[in-house]
Parts: structure tokens; C-alpha cells; sequence
């Protein structure tokens, strides 16, 4: 076949390919194939900053324009791992200024981006053109002064959740008035105030601006102004939705300015929300696909009222303010809905006070026929709850259920609740994603390991029994790339007897488990393409006898051997000996290929 | 002021240039009388506080009193009770993250060294729900809001308050969660636990810098600290 297309048909070809699924597989089918790909690759995606280096990357995929990395393991998120732990961007940002200058799009979640890292990025691509920056931390806008005055050509700025050193809104000057490109802006984790006036002229001369997320600071008397010079906008997340009291007058400019709004699809925002401002959002709703109220502290009543206008929804995200009647509303009206998040709006109180229970999922999960993708915090369930959403929702992709209580028991029988999830993964034959909670025995491992085949990413907390339930999911879930555990009493005998899966994994996290210190020592030296870490913050896990369980593990496959910016309190279980072996393997082989 | 006269008596006993290197906090409108600026400016690890200069000034209670005298109660609490009170206009114009670095005198709490409550662990399990940083502060700001409107007790509701602390030498910052803590001791041996792994620890001091939205929070609870250093 090689021979009978030249290179570049091939690589005409392979620019219709876009899923980076589709290009791994094409550079697989021969070396000539491999070559080609990876000279006209464009986009690449790295699930873990640390599998590979950049010189690698930048050598096999000379043309990249846009590269998306993730740095933290997931449970960054919720404060387990420490802060110092890494994720640094700087050196790939190095790495490509020097080999890449006409990259385009970076894409990062949860790494540590500096100044230094933005005004590099900001004085070496000339051509550059989206920066998301998805839960990152380490930049203030001091750093985003240097984008905007630089990036003549950017079209995305999205700081989502980031932890941004907010010391002056006048960043958002910054932009020459020649600049016009903005096409997406998303500010909405700033805490201070962004100069009004200088975000009004920007959003003025951009036309092509679909996406505006604005952040609390943005007083609601200001949103009229700024969508009235904007009104093209397809996504937008309001500021504070409230005023020091009711203002009937801020109320019309809302409706005349979201009237004039003809392309809006998708809200957010809605910090602080005073109800009688709900109604100017009235006449966009029917034209809806996203609605993200998670914010928003309203009432079942206001919740109901303005979700009936929207049937057009696909993505729903809210506080369980909203209540299993509430639920039952969207279940009637939404019948398109994909994607349901419900949060809790009082996480530490162990009482139940908002009548919102398994009953509200059950209602959505039956009336709302392509509902994919759940995550529901609630206090209590029932097996035969899950039962009848598995049932329901054979369709299911993405499962997270969060029993807010850990070791809540089935509250009708009093049973563990392996027999629920059970069902939901016999079900649900395509689920990629699953996160379990309440009261688990290892039972629910067995079915898991037994039907879930599809599953890519499960996480696990105060859960099973024994090893057997890790051993289940390790030997049974084939397709399985993410693998997170908090508080179970997994132990080393699961992990040793699966090592050579967790090569096949892209990494997993396990903390406050049973793994001993020798365990990982063992697995460090044994598999070569794993980088075993040891994270104790109480001190050198040597100076305990190798029994002792670890605090905190994390493994992941790598290419590039172990990282050299750990800090102190993380251990790496790779031996001198083999990294040495490794470097001289490395070099006889790069010898090997020129000759 | 007594603690003032308290302070510049220590300094000048010990024969270091403490004052040169003294970082001050104390609520607007009291002077320290020993203030001397030019040292305040001289010394580059007080630059940020030149900021705050017009609104901070004084000498208050020096550190080991603050442990010494067994008011052990986190006295960022205007109540005296455990919980943090906070201030409504601190977490209006605050919004999420506060920034905090807090220096301290690590021989003092080398020697009282406690551990965290095993109550304040048993009710807020790290991590858990898992709910995002963002999510927590956005939601705790805004329900603070709530009852203050509806002339409630103004008591810290569920959620969290992150705060950054960094340490004088260490390479990188760390997070706490100061509504987790309900007394200092608590939270001054959660930190030094936190900065124990830098082998410079011995030289190190954890510096106290308060943004200016901070003061308004200190200002209006109680009054404030500050420490040697060394």
C-alpha cells in the first residue's frame, strides 16, 4: 500500500483526520506511515505532562500548532494533593518557543503556569491564538498584561477556575485598540473588579466575540451596556445577578438588552441572584441549550419557573435547591437534556434539609430519554433506585454519584449499595466513566471488573473490603485509563499481581490505602516504564520500616523516567541503577537510528 | 501602649536590629511610637507592606504572648468563640482567596507542637465531598451574603476559606484552610508540619503580609499580631 500512493496524497489524506485516536492509529500501520503522520500532525494531546518530555514531543511532531497537556492528578481538585507537587509548564513552554514558533493554541488543566511562563508564550508565538487555562494556578495579571499587549492575534483567553493572582483589573487594557480578533473571553475565577470601560471598548470592536464568562465583580447595572455592544454573543456568564435592591429600572434595561441577544444559547454565572431579575432572562430561554445555575441561590419555585421556559436544554447544571420536584419539572420539559450536574449547596451539614433525594434522578433519568452524562450529590439512595436509573438509562456514559455521607448504607434496606451500581454498570454497556460512594463491599468491584468493559475512568472513595475488590477492577476493566482511591483498604498484594496494567493506564492514584513502602519500592524497580511517587509530607518513607503504608501514591506510565522537579515531600521509587541503564539503552538506540 | 513598650523593650534588650526587619500590623488610626520608616523600607522582605503603609501601623502582641498567655483561641475571632467570624465586608470585596503569609518564631513552636483535633478531622474529612476549591469559597461568600441580609448570626456557615502561606526560603506556597483550624495552636503546628520538608527550615521565617482587603477583616474583629523575627 506504501508504495502505491506518494507522500503527499497520504499526507492529504491524513489532514482529514482530526481525533488524535484516529492519527496514533494511522502512524501505527507502518513506518512510512508513522513518518508521514508525524510531519503534518498538528494537534496533540497529553494526558499527563509527565509521560513524555518535550524534546520528544517537539522531535517527533515538528509542525504542531496546537498542544493541550494536563498536569495534577484529578484529586488536585478537592485539596489531596500538595501544593508544590508540580505540573510546571515552564520548560515545554521553553522547549516550543525555541523549536515552534509557529504554535498556536496551548491548552493546559491543572498545571502551574507562572508570569514568566505567559510572557513567554506572549513575545514567541507570533501567530498565537488560544491560551485555556482550565484550574491553573502560579500567574497573576501581571501575566495577562503581557498577553494582551503582545498577542495580536489571539482569539481565546479562558482562565476557567484558575487561581489567578488578581492584583489590578487594568490588565484588560492592555489591549491595543487595533485589536479586534477576540472570539472567546472567560474570566469569571477573577475576584476583583476588570476595568469596565476598557472591557466595554474590547467587546465593542471584536465582532466575531461568541463566548463573554464575566466574574462576580461585574455589578448588574453594567451587563445591559456591555451586551448591548456585543449582541452577537453565543455564551455568556453574567456577573453578580443582583442589586442592593430591587431596581426597576436596571430589571428593563435586562430585558431590551437579552432581547436584542438573538444567538444566545448558553448562561451561566448568576452569582448572588436576586429572583425578581429572573424574568429579563425570560425571553432567551426558549432558545437555551445551557444553563449553568450552579451558583445560584434560588428557590425550588424561581428554579422550576425558569427552567419550564427551556426546553431546549441540553446541559443543565444546579444546586439541589432544586429539589426532586423541581427535577420532575425538568424531566417533563426537557426532554432533550444530555447532561444533568446537581451540587449541594450546604456539603458539611449531615442532616438533610432540601427535599431533594434519589427520587429527583429517577425522575430525569425516566423522563429525559437522551440524558448521557450525571453527577448528583445527594444524601440518601436505594439499590432499587439505581436498579431502575440503569434501567432507564441503559445510554449512560459518564455516572458520578456522591453520597455525601461516606459508608451511607441503602437507606430503605439498610444494605450496601453494590448491587445498585451493579446494575448500572450491567446496563450500561457504554459507560466510560463511573464514581461510586455510599456503602461498598468488594461485591461491587466483582461487577464492576464483570461487566463495566467500556469503563475509562473510575474513582473510588471509602470503599470494599479488600484486595480482592482492586484486584477485580485492575484484571477486569479492559479499557480502564484512570484509576483514583482514596480511603480503601487496597494493599500491595492487588497492585503487584496487576503491575503490568498499570503500564497500559495513563496513572493511579491511590491515598490514605494499604500500600506499603516496600510494595512501591518493588513496583518502582520492576517495571521500568512506570514512574512509581511516593507522596508523604511526614518525612522520608525510608526512615520507616518498609510496612508501613505510604500516605500517598501516585503512578503513571512514562517515557520519560522519572521527573527531576519533585519536591521535597515526594519520593520517587526508581533505583539509580536502572535510570542509568535506561540513559545507555536510550543512546545506543538513538545511535542505532542514524546510522 | 503596653504591648508597644513591651516590644521596644525587647528589641533593644537583645542587641539584634529587630525593628529593622519587624513587620507591624495594627488597626487604623494607632501609631507605634518606635516606628522608624526608613527601616521599614530599607528592608526588601517588607516592600509589600508600603502598600498598606497609610492604613497599618502599630506594635501589638508579640507572637510567644499570643501563645504564652494561653489565649489559644485563633484570634482572628472577634467573638472569642471557635468559630471564624468574618467579617461582611471582608468577604464581599474579598471574594474567594485570601492571600496570608505568616511569619513566625519557629523556636517557639518547635516546642509546642500539637497536633490537629481529632474532632475538627472527625467533621471535615479532607477532600471530601469532593467539591472544588472555587466552588466551596464562591459558595460560602455568597451564603455569608445571605444571612447578613436576613440579620442572622453572622457565623461561619459551611465551606472553606483557603488561604496561601509561604515561607521565607521555600520555593513554592502553600494552601490552608483556616476554617478547619479552630484554635492557632492548631493552625501555627498544621503549618509548620506543612514546611517541614525544606531543609532550610531553621533559617527560614514565614512573613505576615496582608492585602488590603485583609486589614479591613482584621480591623474589624480584633486586634492584631505581629512577630519576632530572626
Amino acid at each position: 500500500m506504501e508504495h502505491t500512493f506518494p507522500q503527499k496524497v497520504l499526507e492529504h489524506l491524513f489532514s482529514f483526520i482530526d481525533s488524535n485516536k484516529d492519527r496514533n492509529a494511522i502512524s501505527l500501520v507502518s513506518k512510512s506511515w508513522y513518518e508521514i503522520e508525524r510531519r503534518c500532525r498538528k494537534k496533540i494531546f497529553i494526558g499527563n505532562c509527565y509521560a513524555v518530555s518535550p524534546t520528544t514531543v517537539i522531535k517527533r511532531f515538528p509542525e504542531l500548532r496546537s498542544i493541550t497537556l494536563k498536569g495534577k492528578p484529578h484529586f488536585a481538585d478537592f485539596n489531596l494533593v500538595p501544593d508544590g507537587w508540580g505540573g510546571y509548564v515552564h520548560s515545554w513552554i521553553e522547549a516550543m518557543a525555541v523549536n515552534i514558533p509557529l504554535l498556536e493554541e496551548i491548552r493546559l488543566k491543572r498545571m502551574v503556569v507562572t508570569d514568566e511562563s505567559l510572557e513567554l508564550i506572549a513575545k514567541s508565538f507570533k501567530n498565537f491564538k488560544v491560551l485555556v487555562l482550565i484550574s491553573c494556578e502560579g500567574f497573576s495579571t501581571d501575566g495577562l498584561e503581557t498577553i494582551a499587549s503582545n498577542c495580536r492575534n489571539l482569539e481565546e483567553l479562558n482562565l476557567q477556575e484558575s487561581d489567578v493572582d488578581d492584583l489590578s483589573g487594568d490588565w484588560i487594557c492592555y489591549f491595543p485598540d487595533s485589536y479586534t480578533s477576540l472570539v472567546s473571553l472567560n474570566i469569571s475565577c477573577l475576584n476583583n473588579e476588570v476595568n469596565l470601560s476598557a472591557l466595554e471598548g474590547l467587546l465593542g470592536r471584536c465582532p466575531n466575540l461568541q463566548t463573554l464568562c464575566l466574574n462576580h465583580a461585574v455589578p448588574l447595572d453594567q451587563l445591559p451596556s456591555l451586551l448591548s455592544r456585543c449582541p452577537q454573543l453565543v455564551e455568556l456568564g453574567t456577573g453578580v445577578y443582583s442589586t442592593e435592591e430591587m431596581r426597576p429600572e436596571v430589571l428593563s434595561s435586562l430585558i431590551t438588552a437579552f432581547s436584542g441577544c438573538k444567538q444566545l444559547k448558553s448562561l451561566s454565572g448568576f452569582w448572588n441572584v436576586l429572583p425578581s431579575y429572573l424574568p429579563a432572562v425570560y425571553p432567551i430561554c426558549p432558545r437555551l441549550t445551557s444553563l449553568n445555575l450552579s451558583y445560584a441561590i434560588i428557590q425550588s419555585s424561581d428554579i422550576v419557573k425558569l427552567i419550564g421556559q427551556c426546553p431546549n436544554l441540553l446541559r443543565l447544571w444546579v444546586l439541589d435547591y432544586i429539589e426532586d420536584v423541581g427535577l420532575e419539572a425538568v424531566a417533563a420539559s426537557c426532554k432533550d437534556l444530555q447532561e444533568l450536574r446537581v451540587f449541594p449547596s450546604d456539603p458539611s451539614c449531615l442532616e438533610p434539609n432540601i427535599a431533594l433525594t434519589e427520587r429527583g434522578l429517577v425522575s430525569v433519568s425516566k423522563g429525559c430519554p437522551k440524558l448521557q452524562s450525571v453527577l448528583y450529590f445527594c444524601r440518601q439512595m436505594s439499590n432499587a433506585a439505581l436498579d431502575a436509573i440503569a434501567q432507564n438509562r441503559p445510554n449512560l456514559t459518564r455516572f458520578r454519584l456522591c453520597i455525601l455521607e461516606p459508608h451511607t448504607p441503602d437507606y430503605l434496606t439498610l444494605q450496601p449499595l453494590d448491587s445498585g451500581f451493579g446494575a448500572i454498570v450491567e446496563h450500561c454497556k457504554d459507560l466510560q466513566r463511573l464514581s461510586l460512594s455510599g456503602l461498598l463491599t468488594d461485591r461491587v468491584f466483582e461487577h464492576i471488573g464483570t461487566h463495566a468493559k467500556k469503563l475509562e475512568m473510575l474513582s473510588v472513595a471509602f470503599a470494599g473490603d479488600s484486595d480482592l475488590g482492586l484486584h477485580y477492577v485492575l484484571s477486569g476493566c479492559e479499557n480502564l485509563r484512570k484509576l483514583e482511591i482514596r480511603d480503601c483498604p487496597f494493599g500491595d498484594e492487588a497492585l503487584l499481581v496487576n503491575a503490568a496494567k498499570l503500564e497500559t493506564m495513563r496513572s493511579l492514584w491511590m491515598s490514605s490505602c494499604s500500600v506499603s513502602f516496600g510494595a512501591c519500592k518493588l513496583l518502582g524497580q520492576k517495571m521500568p516504564r512506570l514512574n512509581v511517587e511516593v507522596i508523604d509530607e511526614s518525612g522520608p518513607p525510608d526512615s520507616r520500616p518498609d510496612n508501613c503504608p505510604v500516605e500517598k501514591l501516585y503512578i503513571y506510565r512514562s517515557i520519560a523516567g522519572p521527573r527531576l522537579d519533585m519536591p521535597g515531600f515526594v519520593w520517587t521509587m526508581k533505583d539509580d541503577s536502572s535510570r542509568r541503564l535506561e540513559l545507555d539503552v536510550a543512546g545506543v538506540e538513538a545511535q542505532f537510528r542514524n546510522l | 501602649m503596653e504591648s508597644s513598650e513591651k516590644f521596644s523593650q525587647r528589641s533593644s534588650n537583645n542587641g539584634l536590629n529587630l525593628k529593622a526587619t519587624k513587620l507591624r500590623l495594627g488597626l487604623p488610626g494607632s501609631e507605634s511610637p518606635e516606628r522608624d520608616d526608613d527601616d521599614v523600607f530599607e528592608d526588601k522582605n517588607v516592600y509589600p507592606l508600603c502598600m498598606l503603609k497609610s492604613l497599618v501601623s502599630g506594635a501589638k502582641r508579640g507572637f510567644s504572648d499570643a501563645i504564652d498567655v494561653g489565649s489559644s483561641k485563633w484570634i482572628l475571632s472577634g467573638n472569642g468563640g471557635s468559630e471564624i467570624g468574618m467579617s461582611k465586608d471582608c468577604i464581599n470585596k474579598q471574594g474567594s482567596v485570601l492571600k496570608e503569609k505568616v511569619e513566625k518564631s519557629s523556636n517557639h513552636l518547635n516546642e509546642k507542637k500539637s497536633q490537629i483535633t481529632s474532632s475538627a478531622a472527625k467533621e471535615q474529612v479532607v477532600g471530601w465531598p469532593p467539591i472544588r476549591s472555587f466552588r466551596k469559597n464562591s459558595m460560602a461568600s455568597q451564603s455569608q451574603k445571605n444571612d447578613d441580609e436576613d440579620d442572622e448570626d453572622v457565623e461561619a456557615k459551611s465551606g472553606c476559606l483557603y488561604v496561601k502561606v509561604s515561607m521565607d526560603g521555600a520555593p513554592y506556597l502553600r494552601k490552608v484552610d483556616l476554617k478547619f483550624f479552630s484554635t492557632y495552636m492548631e493552625l501555627s503546628s498544621a503549618l509548620e508540619k506543612m514546611f517541614s520538608c525544606f531543609t532550610i527550615k531553621n533559617h527560614s521565617k514565614m512573613r505576615l503580609i496582608m492585602p488590603q482587603s485583609m486589614i479591613y477583616f482584621i480591623s474589624e474583629v480584633c486586634p492584631v499580631f505581629e512577630f519576632d523575627t530572626f
